[in-house]
């Protein structure tokens, strides 16, 4: 596990921890994602992806709160690991956030699974 | 009756407070739990525009958060970016265009920080049980209403799938 939470994102109230598994690279965050916090999950990301780790999970059961600027980065993500030829999914089953997905439209482009194994068991 | 008014910085790192006050002010007024994140997230996200529309034109000045609770919980954003004038429809618009306008202006690569435009907007109309949009010259106000006796409508502007 390799854990990157730092003092600064403390503050922030998102936290985020990375790890592996298999060829998934599985990103868990906690607490708040939003237009203050959703800079610390683009950098994640980048940094994922600049590491050459382009197949990607990422974890939302622990995500308290999610609005448009963290869907933004979500989507820029999902761009940047296809442009390298990878992929990005969801693990989310809140009622409250699978409701954003919905109504924006982004359940059509994201792949949603109820766990981290069931989406690598789907990826297969 | 109950009233809270804000005036936030434009920085990212108040929007959160102004969901705090639109939490306040769902629980005092017994809404049920879907209906306080729909409130929630509303108020963030309006918020979230309008902090991001200042950033992007260089204004210093305040965003305004207005919380009334009556019959019915009514919030009003408003910021300071002069747009076109209109109402209704028309309003929503020219307020989407703006929003989907707005990139960081100290980023490289950052496009997706910008808060965009049609999630936004999105968000905004699929959660307030009531919205009302106007735009001018002297910048722009989102209300949003709720009525708790009616239980709110979660999910009721959801596009089917």
């Amino acid at each position: 596990v390799i854990a990157r939470q730092t003092a600064e994102e403390a503050r922030v109230d998102l936290s985020l921890e990375t790890r592996q598994e298999g060829d998934y690279a599985v990103v868990e965050l906690t607490g708040e994602v939003d237009v203050y916090t959703a800079p610390k999950l683009r950098e994640c990301l980048v940094e994922l992806v600049d590491d050459g780790r382009h197949h990607l999970l990422v974890d939302l059961e622990k995500v308290e709160f999610l609005d448009s600027t963290a869907l933004g980065v979500l989507v820029g993500g999902l761009k940047r690991v296809r442009s390298h030829g990878g992929s990005m999914s969801l693990v989310c089953t809140q009622d409250r956030l699978l409701k954003i997905f919905r109504i924006t439209g982004l359940t059509k482009v994201f792949s949603i699974f109820d766990s981290v194994d069931a989406a690598i068991s789907a990826a297969g | 009756m109950a009233s809270v008014l804000l005036r936030i910085p434009p920085e990212a790192a108040f929007v959160q407070l102004t969901r705090l006050v639109a939490a306040a002010m769902a629980r005092k007024s017994l809404v049920d739990e879907p209906v306080l994140d729909d409130i929630r997230l509303a108020v963030g996200q309006a918020c979230a525009r309008a902090v991001s529309a200042h950033q992007d034109q260089l204004l210093a000045d305040p965003v305004v958060v207005g919380f009334r609770d009556d019959d019915t919980i009514e919030v009003t954003v408003s910021d300071r970016v002069g747009l076109a004038e209109a109402e209704g429809d028309a309003a929503m618009e020219v307020l989407t265009e703006a929003t989907s306008a707005i990139r960081p202006r100290d980023s490289r690569d950052l496009y997706e920080l910008a808060v965009p435009g049609a999630a936004a907007i999105a968000l905004i109309r699929g959660l307030a049980e009531d919205l009302t949009v106007t735009t001018g010259p002297t910048g722009s106000a989102v209300q949003m209403r709720w009525s708790p006796q009616l239980g709110g409508a979660p999910g009721g502007r959801e596009p089917s799938s």
